[in-house]
């Protein structure tokens, strides 16, 4: 090795270990939960709020954000319960399984939720998610990159979590929450999601919501009904793919520890609904039966033909409006969550 | 014939603005690295005393209004 060589070592050398210092700064952080994005939930500022006792938490993906508000769960248990509640929302954008068992693992580690709210699709558990490399990319800890190469997924993206602290760090410079006060404001005081119920201020503001986004009914289907099908159900496994490990862990992690846990099924209009080959809904539901009924853990299916058809409760054709979000928090609240609370 | 002047070996460059170079990077990180880890404290700090004054004495500021959500590209892929 001659005096060049040595110096291109060095400033390689210096790279590696710049970029491990601003990943371990990001990590120890918790850099990783600002997004790039106003929604789903400002994981960000809950990981930064003192533990307070939880009566509901859901992980999920932007479904549950629109779908599942806190808000709407807190108004109806406050009523069933006779006392105040707390309900978080903990939705990732575009989460499979794998992102739900890490949101979960992470920050709910010192503060379990008394019941916790799984939302499932018939995406959630596919080996082929669409955005899994996202899911690992954005979510994974260091730790977990073994077990990402073992599952087959590309290098690049098994090791993002030992190289992404450089971006994170810009991330927390660029503050893009900083322009969206809004979803931190959810966060503090609503439990987040994207709908509030708790006074009249709330549901002026969901009404402005709504009427903004009065548009993306029709251009969702012009953009993405058409390429569903292709794009989310191809080669479709909800049982050998590194999500649905993560589903398994996440099942006997919580309930290990006595956490009451509810898997939900959330609506689609059906026009969604229509682009889900039966086969591949049918093997969805076959793998929630067989995952959920030995482990006692109840399947909550809010996927009716009824809702369905609700083309009103939708802002687009795979999200409730406030409308629909209100309705379902209150069924699922009635029916479901009250009863395991009170019990 | 090499000349006088050729014979002489050739200085080194001067090292200095090399130094500056490297304890400038050096200060940088430091700083940043620094601000990553206080930036976070900070918002702790105010989150929790926002959250405080709500719980202990129903202080709950106006909510911001919703904007209509992250960019095209990312809404997209919602």
């Amino acid at each position: 090795m001659d005096a060049v060589d040595r110096r291109a070592a060095a400033v390689l050398g210096w790279i590696a270990a710049l970029v491990a210092l601003f990943d371990g700064v990001a990590e120890v952080a918790g850099l990783k939960w600002l997004q790039e994005v106003e929604w789903p939930s400002d994981l960000y500022t809950f990981q930064h709020l003192d533990p307070e006792p939880i009566d509901v938490a859901v992980v999920g993906s932007s479904r549950s954000h629109y779908g599942l508000p806190p808000s709407g769960l807190d108004v109806c248990l406050s009523e069933a319960l006779g006392r105040r509640t707390r309900s978080v929302g903990l939705n990732r954008l575009t989460a499979a399984a794998y992102a739900q068992d890490l949101v979960a693992r992470t920050l709910l580690a010192d503060n379990a939720p008394a019941v916790l709210v799984v939302e499932v699709a018939p995406e959630t558990l596919n080996a082929q998610h669409f955005e899994l490399d996202y899911n690992i990319a954005s979510t994974a800890e260091p730790s977990d990159v073994p077990e990402c190469l073992l599952h087959g997924r590309s290098p690049a993206t098994c090791a993002r979590p030992l190289l992404r602290g450089v971006e994170n760090v810009a991330q927390l410079f660029d503050r893009p929450l900083a322009d969206n006060a809004h979803i931190t404001w959810m966060m503090l005081y609503e439990g987040g999601g994207q709908y509030c119920y708790s006074d009249d201020a709330c549901r002026t503001r969901n009404a402005t919501y709504d009427e903004k986004k009065r548009g993306r009914w029709q251009e969702r289907m012009d953009r993405l009904i058409p390429s569903v099908r292709e794009g989310r159900f191809v080669d479709y496994d909800v049982r050998g793919g590194i999500a649905a490990a993560h589903f398994r862990a996440l099942l006997d992690r919580e309930t290990a520890r006595g956490v009451k846990v509810v898997v939900v099924n959330l609506p689609v209009a059906e026009a969604y609904q229509a682009q889900i080959p039966d086969e591949v809904y049918a093997e969805f539901l076959a793998a929630m039966r067989d995952e959920l009924g030995p482990r006692g853990v109840p399947f909550v299916d809010l996927n009716t033909p009824d809702r369905q058809r609700d083309r009103a409760s939708f802002v687009d054709p795979d999200h409730l409006n406030a409308t629909g979000a209100e309705r379902l928090t209150r069924a699922l609240c009635t029916d479901t969550l009250a009863p395991l609370l009170a019990g | 014939m090499r000349t006088a002047a050729a014979r002489r070996p050739k200085p080194s460059p001067p090292r200095e603005p090399a130094r500056a170079l490297l304890w400038g990077s050096v200060a940088l990180v430091v700083i940043v690295v620094a601000a990553a880890l206080a930036l976070p404290a900070r918002d702790a700090a105010a989150l929790g005393e926002a959250r405080r004054a709500w719980t202990e004495q129903g202080q709950r500021p106006p909510a911001p209004p919703a904007t209509s959500g992250g960019t095209r590209e990312l809404q997209e892929r919602m």
